[in-house]
């Protein structure tokens, strides 16, 4: 699929998920108690929001079902590859942080940042994630920051 | 107490020792902040907000305020240097600028920048002296229903000056309120759109979001492009103007702080607005426009000077009536509020340390980055050399601890990840990231004065159109909509396009 075909696709589904997202918090503030006039309740505003994001999505849609709305922005998967890398390691640090500690999760961070999104040599990759790694560490316990003890108990 | 003796005891608070240092800390940052591309003001203050739980609230936003109008400083440097605006606040910057760092004149570009940033400061500092003591007084008459109408007026003016399609910004806007929505109904205390979740349960804290929206969001945009970024090899000689320049400039120096002053006061105004604006009026005024885009100084001069005054001006509806008008003063907001100071019209009466403490402090603030930015100009170009494979993991893990700090709580980790997810999509399909913020950051404010203003007029809704105050709101807001709607002026809409971060 070309650039702009794959980038209009995105959009349309972009919007759908948002006409989605509006019905659902429609239902849901109904659900909450909408309230009355006189004694909004909890689902008074998100009602409308809600409605009013289905109902701009919905027009969003049809303008690009017919041909009238597309992002200036063409992308592709390929171009994608590497912030889908950035999150992640991202998560996977998120996932890590407290098991490990934080010098351990953020040094893994940072190989994996070197070594797929920007391709260096390993010598590179281990002396510059572990300056990076202990210059963070002791910032944080200079500034007494509470950070996740990990495996090693630091 | 007089404002002159008011004016004085705010320097007496601003010379402090420990104030005088976060007001250097913040001045020195902001530029910082300014030159490098992917962090902006946004990004630099959620980073710091956990840290400034230690200090007083006064040193905090003496702080805070120094990185806003140190960035507009720094925002320039890359915009004449690069043609990359380092802020969206110095995009129009770039038109003129880099023109003039390419025919060798990069140091004077940089220097009017700076001078002029000088003078406007000083102008919006005078304004914010005057205007403020008297909205005040103006912001008491507020009820529910004005705030609701003036909340009303700044979404849409926030939505009509979007870069892109107005629908898109408005649903922006609309999702950021929805958002606000999430966590316990402040009047019956339900839980809202939790899912369940207990992280949710007190709301979506502005942390994890701003830094996602911005911080995330643009790394992950830069990261799709290859190649490293040159830096225009010039002459930086001769950073102060010769006097035919200097002469040259002035006019567009005065007209781009007074405009800059009184555009940075309206809600969804600010620093980017006056920019755009201030270029448009000197253009318009000038007998060569078409020599406009070919290196002509006053297209340096009146957006750095507006900006600037913009910055400055954008104060003032904080700190009178408790309004942000954008997003770093949302975070403003977001940072005395975590303080325990409530910004709005009693903030001059019970906080006078605060109030006027900072607006002394951002005069010394403007001489501080006078200084940094004339003389070490030089430094700052080094920095633009950091190469993005140090800058970015660096950001990335700043992000992740920044986050983490302030609960403890892996979770904003991964909020912030599935807000930096949103960001990235909302460049990407041409959603305006500014709208949707700062909608956020007033959504609760937003529903609180629609359901209180409902309750005391019994669900009349003609409660916002018999108060001539609340009206006048609405009719700007009503006349902007009905411009936006004509689908001839939709295509001559200003659209500036905001990113504040």
């Amino acid at each position: 699929m070309d650039k702009p075909r794959f980038t209009k696709m995105a959009d349309l589904f972009f919007c759908g998920v948002l006409f989605a997202l509006g019905v659902v918090v429609c239902g849901s503030s109904i659900r909450m108690g909408y309230g009355e006039v006189t004694q909004p309740g909890p689902g008074f505003l998100p009602f409308w929001c809600g409605a009013f994001t289905a109902l701009i999505s919905f027009g969003l849609i049809l303008q690009g079902l017919w041909g009238k709305s597309r992002p200036k922005k063409s992308t592709d998967w390929v171009s994608l590859r590497r912030p889908l890398i950035v999150l992640g390691a991202m998560v996977l640090c998120g996932f890590l942080l407290r098991p490990l500690g934080f010098p351990l999760a953020m040094f893994l961070f940072l190989l994996i940042l070197f070594r797929f999104i920007w391709n260096k040599g390993w010598l590179f990759i281990l002396g510059v994630s572990l300056f990076i790694d202990l210059v963070f560490y002791f910032t944080m316990v200079a500034i007494r920051v509470q950070l996740p003890r990990g495996l090693l108990g630091f | 107490m007089g404002t002159l003796n008011s004016v004085f005891f705010g320097f007496q608070v601003a010379l402090q020792p420990d104030n005088l240092f976060f007001c250097f800390l913040g001045a020195l940052l902001g530029t910082l902040v300014g030159v490098l591309p992917g962090i902006g003001p946004v990004g630099a203050m959620a980073l710091l907000m956990p840290i400034t739980f230690s200090m007083s609230p006064t040193a905090a936003v003496i702080m805070f305020a120094g990185i806003y109008y140190g960035c507009q400083y720094g925002g320039s440097t890359t915009s004449i240097l690069l043609n990359l605006p380092g802020e969206s606040t110095s995009i129009v910057t770039c038109l003129d600028g880099y023109q003039m760092a390419r025919q060798g004149r990069a140091g004077v570009a940089l220097g009017i920048a700076a001078i002029g940033s000088f003078i406007a400061g000083t102008i919006g500092i005078c304004g914010l002296i005057l205007f403020a003591r008297p909205l005040t007084g103006f912001a008491l008459r507020f009820g529910p229903p004005e705030y609701f109408s003036l909340l009303c007026m700044g979404f849409i003016i926030l939505t009509y000056l979007a870069s892109g399609s107005m629908a898109r910004a408005l649903l922006s806007a609309v999702m950021g309120i929805m958002l606000a929505m999430v966590g316990s109904d402040p009047m019956k205390g339900i839980d809202r759109f939790t899912l369940g979740n207990i992280n949710l349960r007190d709301g979506i804290s502005i942390v994890p979001l701003a830094m996602g929206m911005f911080g995330i969001s643009e790394i992950l945009s830069h990261l799709e492009k290859r190649g490293p970024v040159e830096v225009y090899k010039t002459s930086l000689k001769g950073v102060f103007p010769r006097w035919k320049e200097m002469r040259e400039s002035w006019g567009a120096i005065l007209r781009g702080s007074v405009l800059g002053f009184f555009l940075g006061i309206l809600p969804g105004g600010g620093a980017i607005l006056s920019s755009f604006v201030s270029y448009a009026v000197e253009k318009k005024i000038s007998k060569r426009p078409e020599l406009f885009g070919t290196g002509v100084i006053q297209g340096v001069a009146a957006p750095e000077s507006a900006n600037n005054a913009g910055a400055q001006a954008s104060f003032i509806p904080l700190m009178t009536l408790g309004i942000p008008t954008n997003i770093v003063m949302a975070l403003l907001l977001g940072a005395l509020m975590l303080h325990g100071v409530t910004p709005g019209p009693l903030m001059i009466r019970q906080e006078p340390n605060l109030f006027w403490g900072l607006i002394s402090s951002m005069y010394i603030g403007n001489l501080m980055l006078l200084v940094l930015n004339l003389p070490l100009i030089g430094i700052w170009v080094r920095v633009l050399k950091v190469p993005p494979h140090i800058l970015f993991p660096v950001i990335l893990i700043l992000t992740m601890v920044g986050v983490f700090t302030i609960r403890s709580n892996v979770f904003d980790i991964y909020l912030m990840i599935f807000f930096g997810v949103l960001g990235y999509l909302f460049k990407k399909f041409e959603f305006e990231i500014a709208p949707f913020l700062l909608a956020f950051v007033l959504g609760d404010m937003f529903e609180e004065a629609l359901r209180q203003s409902l309750i005391m007029s019994r669900g009349d809704f003609t409660v916002f159109l018999s108060r001539p105050i609340s009206a006048a709101f609405l009719l700007v807001a009503l006349g902007l909509a009905l411009l936006a709607a004509v689908p001839f002026l939709w295509r001559r809409r200003p659209g500036v396009g905001y990113d504040e971060g």
